[in-house]
């Protein structure tokens, strides 16, 4: 089942076309990733599918819905993290998520359980304008989990934060694809891409340029096929696909010489510059 | 309207501002002042209540009501609100009870110093009520209108000062009597003097149609403003 559909979408602001014909569906239970350099129409992407901004033309779904007309059934089932949904600065950590779980009729009991998914039960008592940077994103990314969503939107979830608490996020988004939900993050760090995504989409200037897993969309850019290999006496070597090096690789890793070989398929950074000619920024 | 959005909304609005101590800090001033000219200005003393009554509710409820749009606005809570599918006049209702509440228990502590029996406390109840719905609309068409709180502090005080001061300055001049006496917090001072002179208040189709007319100007305003601006524009 697709939980996203989007058809031909195009935003304008003015004259300007911020989002250029793009199409792509996500299935239920996977991780889509939006990747693209700060400009490149992500945010203004996400807006459009969560109602916020209107769409100039092109038709977009959200479990076979349109966005702005979603019943309350629909609309329960749907969370999202952007960076302009702020929280309550005087209240405190439990307090934040209490307002919610009044608005969406949640049980008490599940805030707790929560807070300590994301680590932050022993700060419930925290007044919200207290907490590092690392603890307020996670209390965010808490506070879109308080109406169990099946469809999450995350806007940039780990920008600025430390590899710890990046770390502890990526986890967390993991154990909720498990539990069914179907998780539409937007990001520049590529890292984060190849690693938590199943699908990615990289954006440039509102045009989707590629389309596919991680991994595809590396080894469909990946031409010159080659294993670039460390021997025990630290000589750099390279070595081409075919029978005369692959018996010369052979030979060194028999002789047990080898001390690290890689292959040589581009990162997705590397295939966004290519495409693009330009960096993720 | 869903009655758990209201009272969501409504608790929400409660435990932020009880820890919001500038906020709670306006339900006072008027109280005091009234309190503090009371006892030191021995003659006539009974005119701060006359006069400070539909000031205090002007100001709690048209400073309050803009402020907490205009920081929610400021702060993008006011987005993860709408995100939550609470409808505006959810938003509208829960915030509202709470100001409304709030005025009429700083009004209440004005109480001690008016002499009231009867049908005295249903109409200063009444007018209090009435007059903070009004000041309520106004102060969300403000709340709209900012960018942020600093803002709303800025337009609410002349409103404050026109609205809340005019009855105060139609009793001292004709010329601003003629527009004084088309404005519901006329109205309401009118009564509160009837109560504090203790002269008999009845029912008058006059003050009803005032409240009713200014109640569909300001609704009016708020709704034209609204329609352009949007609850999180």
């Amino acid at each position: 089942m697709n939980v996203i559909e989007v058809k031909d979408l195009v935003k304008k602001f003015g004259n300007k076309k911020v989002i250029n014909e793009i199409n792509f569906k996500v299935e239920e239970r996977k991780i889509f990733g939006f990747l693209g350099p700060s400009g490149a129409g992500k945010t203004t992407l996400i807006k459009m599918l969560i109602g916020e901004y209107s769409i100039t033309s092109g038709e977009a779904y959200l479990f076979g819905e349109v966005p702005n007309k979603l019943n309350d059934e629909i609309t329960s089932k749907i969370s999202a993290v952007m960076d302009n949904f702020g929280l309550y600065e005087r209240l405190t950590v439990y307090e934040n998520m209490e307002v919610f779980a009044n608005i969406y009729k949640v049980d008490k009991k599940e805030i707790d359980s929560i807070l300590k998914k994301v680590e932050l039960f022993d700060a419930k008592k925290t007044i919200t304008s207290k907490l590092s940077k690392g603890m307020t994103q996670r209390l965010i990314l808490a506070r879109a989990l308080i109406n169990k969503p099946k469809l999450l939107f995350l806007d940039e979830p780990t920008s600025g934060l430390d590899p710890a608490t990046s770390l502890k996020i990526h986890n967390l988004l993991f154990e909720l694809k498990e539990s069914g939900t179907t998780i539409f993050l937007t990001t520049h760090n590529m890292e984060e891409a190849t690693k938590m995504c199943d699908e990615v989409a990289l954006l440039h200037l509102g045009k989707i340029v590629e389309f596919g897993t991680p991994k595809d969309i590396c080894m469909r850019h990946n031409k010159y096929n080659v294993f670039n290999v460390i021997t025990k006496d630290n000589k750099e070597l390279t070595f081409k696909s075919n029978k005369t090096d692959s018996k010369k690789l052979a030979k060194l890793i028999e002789d047990e010489n080898v001390l690290s070989i890689h292959s040589s398929e581009p990162t997705l950074e590397t295939v966004f510059i290519e495409l693009t000619g330009k960096e993720l920024v | 309207m869903k009655i758990s959005h209201v009272n969501a909304i409504f608790k929400k609005t409660c435990l932020d501002m009880k820890r919001n101590k500038r906020q709670l800090f306006f339900f006072l001033l008027f109280p005091a002042f009234t309190y503090l000219f009371y006892f030191m200005i021995e003659d006539q003393h009974e005119v701060f209540s006359v006069m400070y009554l539909p000031i205090n509710v002007m100001f709690c409820s048209l400073n309050i009501m803009a402020g907490i749009i205009a920081e929610e606005k400021e702060k993008g809570t006011l987005r993860s609100l709408m995100f939550a599918n609470i409808k505006p006049i959810e938003y509208f209702f829960g915030t509202g009870l709470f100001i409304l509440i709030a005025t009429i228990l700083s009004c209440s502590l004005m109480v001690p110093l008016i002499p009231m029996e009867g049908m005295q406390f249903v109409y200063f109840y009444l007018g209090i009520i009435l007059s903070s719905i009004c000041s309520q609309i106004l102060g969300a068409t403000v709340g709209l209108v900012v960018k942020n709180q600093m803002a709303a502090n800025g337009l609410c005080a002349p409103i404050t000062i026109i609205i809340g001061m005019l009855p105060t300055f139609g009793a001292m001049n004709e010329a601003f009597k003629n527009v004084s006496e088309l404005l519901y917090t006329t109205k309401f001072a009118n009564t509160a003097a009837d109560i504090v002179y203790n002269q008999p208040i009845t029912f008058d189709w006059k003050v009803v149609l005032t409240y009713i007319a200014n109640f569909i100007v300001v609704f009016v305003i708020f709704h034209l403003v609204y329609k352009k601006k949007k609850l999180d524009d």
